[in-house]
């Protein structure tokens, strides 16, 4: 699902240099938007205050706001956050393990403070069997379940619900629960949640999450390989060796490799600092298809130094000059007519 | 036709002097042609021993010679002006040690194979050779190069006569140790040299339980936030190493220990009256004082500890800084970053860290674990023996059979340790 991010009177600045002077940007879901400008303009600047990697900088004031799908995220937990909006580099940075442990190194971390997520998980269940304030308790599972990410869930409720044989279930509930996808999972636990044998299936849920966490979950983690590297379309070439080092592999093929792994996460938004600025024209080929592959699904940020880069893959431009934003618009307006005079100049090649 | 050959070599004699000092290489081939001449004399001086301290007293006043052409000379070339006023000044000093040294040192047959007595110019001889050599080597790189930072090892053949020097010394040891000892061992039973060889590897072990962790941490610390704090850990180890570690370990021993009432001998450490009595109220194991494993391990991982700092911290700072950021970017935790991505990085750096901590701590048993008793059935607690203490206090026959396993444990150390460092360089480094 693809995240909305917005920017509102940002001003970063490290140390006595003031960076990034009152921005004011919204990146429209969905949509991949580029970042052109000079060099050293706060480009980068601007897309690491985004994940919050600007903090891992020493000497950084960051005053203003940034909202992710409404919430501040300088009062999110930051490792939340960047599983959410993930990043790409400029420069490849592969693990030194094998391909494959490469990919599954987000997938893995996101594994971690299983008893917490189940606790989490089985007292909003308790909650709802007092009240049936189900507004509330909707949000919270939207986050948890968002958060757990069983994609095999449905099979296992399926199950679940024939033992406990509620003879109140409403059909509507059978035959959504054949069809569920992960979303829609949370109508049909607001249904099951309103009948009885609520305590049951709390029980039921709390060993079957057991199950599926505890268990090797080969299956689940080589298809999370492979649709990644589908994603990122590295799969023909490396679907033999997915036990090397990942050093083996081209610059080009490091790249794609760096960008399936931040896929692995299915994060909201992906960040990307000139991510063809190393490669060769090929390898830049099948980047670029793959970011327009991902159109829709992703909101894409991608800061380059490229100008027919941006005109090729982008929908939306923001032009930023020595920390100001000058102009914001679709591609094809800011390349044809832009507003401002220092967009023609640049575009123009006037400065560079 | 003569008169144009001489008129040739004149001119070439002067242009190779025109080199010579405009380059301001003068000095560096004065010092050269002395310290050869000093190697010399060194060589002489182990073989011969009939030339006394006479080519010591020639070398301080060739030593002399040279300050004074400097300072005609008077060239200032930084740091190379320094040379031969340190090699000048060795040369007085070892000059003023030589004049105290007697004719005759004896040594008391500690090594047990050779003479008793060691003539005055075999020191007069080393150390002649341990400043010559250097200060050749480095007239001659830089006679040879341009700068004194050149790093083509086949442009300083004289860097090979250490080498020799030092296989043909231990050569001569390692041989007769082994032909020796070699006699009373067999394959698979050591009989007696059981209990030191379990001793040593419990005291090797202790030590690098207490001091693996700690100085993963310290280094890891110290890449992340030191600046100061780093060169204070190479200070340590410096002087952990340039101070006898007998001495460092008598002051130790001396601080923490008391006699008890009676018996003179019967020393034991302060702790042991406090926690050993209670460990014998509850659990009835006995400690046992003097000569165990625990204070000695912990003594010797104060030693350890800094190297293992140090390696450690030189290879967290070997680490692409991108590699840490991407791993953030993921969404890990700082913990996870540290334990999958930081620490499998810098593990050849903590292997071979540790190994030589390890080597360190097995040469310097027999310093810590001195007034020990032959065995006891209790190795924590009980009185241990080492291979070091085994060998010093043993006869003569099961002398030389410790020290070929004590010499086949520490090759097999260094060759773990480089075998290990293969192995995780290529796992997690991919190189």
């Amino acid at each position: 699902m693809p995240g909305h991010i917005e920017v509102k009177g940002l001003h970063v600045s490290y140390g006595d240099n003031e960076i990034l002077k009152g921005i004011n940007l919204t990146f429209p879901p969905g949509k991949v938007t580029a970042i052109i400008g000079p060099s050293g303009c706060g480009k980068t600047t601007l897309l690491r205050c985004l994940n919050r990697m600007s903090d891992l900088a020493s000497g950084c004031r960051i005053n203003g706001e940034i909202l992710l799908d409404g919430e501040d995220i300088f009062k999110l937990d930051p490792v939340q956050l960047r599983r959410r909006v993930g990043m790409v580099f400029q420069k490849p940075n592969p693990f030194p393990k094998s391909l494959q442990e490469n990919v599954l190194y987000g997938v893995k971390a996101m594994k971690g403070n299983f008893n917490g997520k189940v606790k989490h998980l089985e007292g909003s269940l308790e909650d709802f069997q007092g009240n049936g304030d189900l507004s509330q308790a909707n949000g919270r599972f939207r986050s948890i379940l968002d958060k757990v990410r069983i994609s095999e869930l449905k099979t296992h409720v399926r199950s679940i619900v024939h033992k406990v044989r509620m003879r109140e279930m409403n059909t509507r509930f059978r035959s959504t629960l054949s069809k569920v996808h992960i979303k829609e999972l949370k109508t049909c636990f607001r249904f099951m949640l309103s009948k009885e044998g609520i305590r049951e299936l709390t029980i039921r849920l709390r060993s079957m999450l057991h199950r599926v966490f505890r268990r090797q979950l080969k299956t689940h983690y080589s298809s999370i390989v492979e649709t990644s590297l589908k994603k990122a379309a590295l799969w023909d070439e490396v679907k033999y060796r997915l036990g090397e080092n990942a050093y083996s592999l081209s610059l080009g093929q490091q790249q794609r490799l760096c960008m399936a792994r931040s896929l692995a996460c299915s994060p909201e938004v992906i960040l990307m600092d000139e991510p063809a600025a190393s490669l060769d024209p090929i390898s830049t080929a099948k980047l670029e298809s793959s970011i327009v592959a991902m159109k829709g699904n992703f909101t894409v940020v991608i800061v380059t130094h490229n100008m027919q880069e941006a005109l090729r893959i982008a929908d939306y431009t923001a032009f930023l000059y020595m920390g100001e934003l000058i102009e914001f618009g679709e591609t094809c307006k800011l390349f044809d007519r832009p507003q401002k005079e220092r967009t023609g100049d640049y575009i123009r090649g006037k400065f560079g | 036709m003569m008169a144009g050959a001489v008129r040739e070599s004149t001119l070439a004699r002067l242009e190779f002097y025109n080199i010579l000092v405009r380059q301001g290489k003068v000095i560096p081939l004065l010092t050269l042609v002395i310290s050869l001449l000093g190697f010399i004399l060194g060589c002489l001086c182990l073989f011969y021993n009939t030339l006394e301290s006479y080519p010591v007293v020639l070398l301080g006043c060739l030593s002399i010679l040279l300050i004074g052409l400097v300072l005609f000379v008077r060239r200032r070339e930084g740091y190379w002006a320094k040379l031969p006023f340190v090699f000048a000044g060795l040369c007085m000093i070892s000059l003023i040690v030589l004049l105290f040294i007697p004719e005759y040192v004896d040594i008391g047959g500690a090594a047990g194979f050779v003479d008793t007595k060691i003539h005055h110019s075999v020191f007069s001889g080393l150390l002649l050779l341990a400043i010559t050599l250097p200060t050749t080597s480095f007239s001659l790189r830089y006679l040879l190069g341009s700068s004194p930072s050149a790093h083509d090892i086949s442009r300083y053949p004289l860097f090979i006569l250490p080498v020799i020097f030092v296989l043909i010394w231990y050569g001569i040891i390692l041989f007769h140790i082994f032909d020796w000892g070699i006699d009373g061992l067999s394959w698979g039973t050591f009989g007696d040299l059981k209990y030191p060889i379990r001793g040593t590897f419990i005291f090797i072990g202790l030590t690098c339980l207490i001091s693996l962790p700690i100085g993963v941490g310290t280094g890891a610390f110290l890449s992340e936030y030191g600046g100061r704090l780093s060169g204070l850990v190479g200070f340590a180890i410096t002087l952990c190493r340039s101070i006898s570690v007998y001495i460092l370990a008598l002051s130790a021993l001396g601080l923490v220990t008391f006699v008890k009432e009676a018996d003179f001998l019967d020393r034991t450490f302060i702790w042991e009256a406090i926690v050993g009595y209670k460990l014998n109220e509850t659990t009835g194991i006995k400690f046992e004082g003097y000569g165990t494993v625990i204070p000695g391990a912990i003594f010797m991982s104060v030693l350890v500890i800094p190297v293992i700092a140090r390696a450690t911290e030189e290879g967290f700072r070997s680490l692409p800084r991108e590699l840490r950021e991407g791993s953030l970017a993921l969404g890990a935790t700082e913990g996870r970053t540290f334990t999958h991505v930081l620490l499998p990085w810098a593990l050849p750096n903590i292997v071979t860290g540790l190994l030589l901590g390890c080597a360190e701590a097995a040469g310097m048993l027999a310093v810590v674990m001195f007034l020990t008793r032959s065995y006891s059935n209790n190795p924590l607690f009980g009185h241990v023996n080492t291979l070091s203490t085994y060998i010093f206090m043993s006869g003569e026959e099961n002398r030389f059979n410790a020290s070929i396993i004590l010499l086949l444990l520490c090759l097999g150390f260094t060759l773990i340790a480089l075998i290990l460092k293969r192995i995780f360089a290529k796992r997690y480094r991919g190189a």
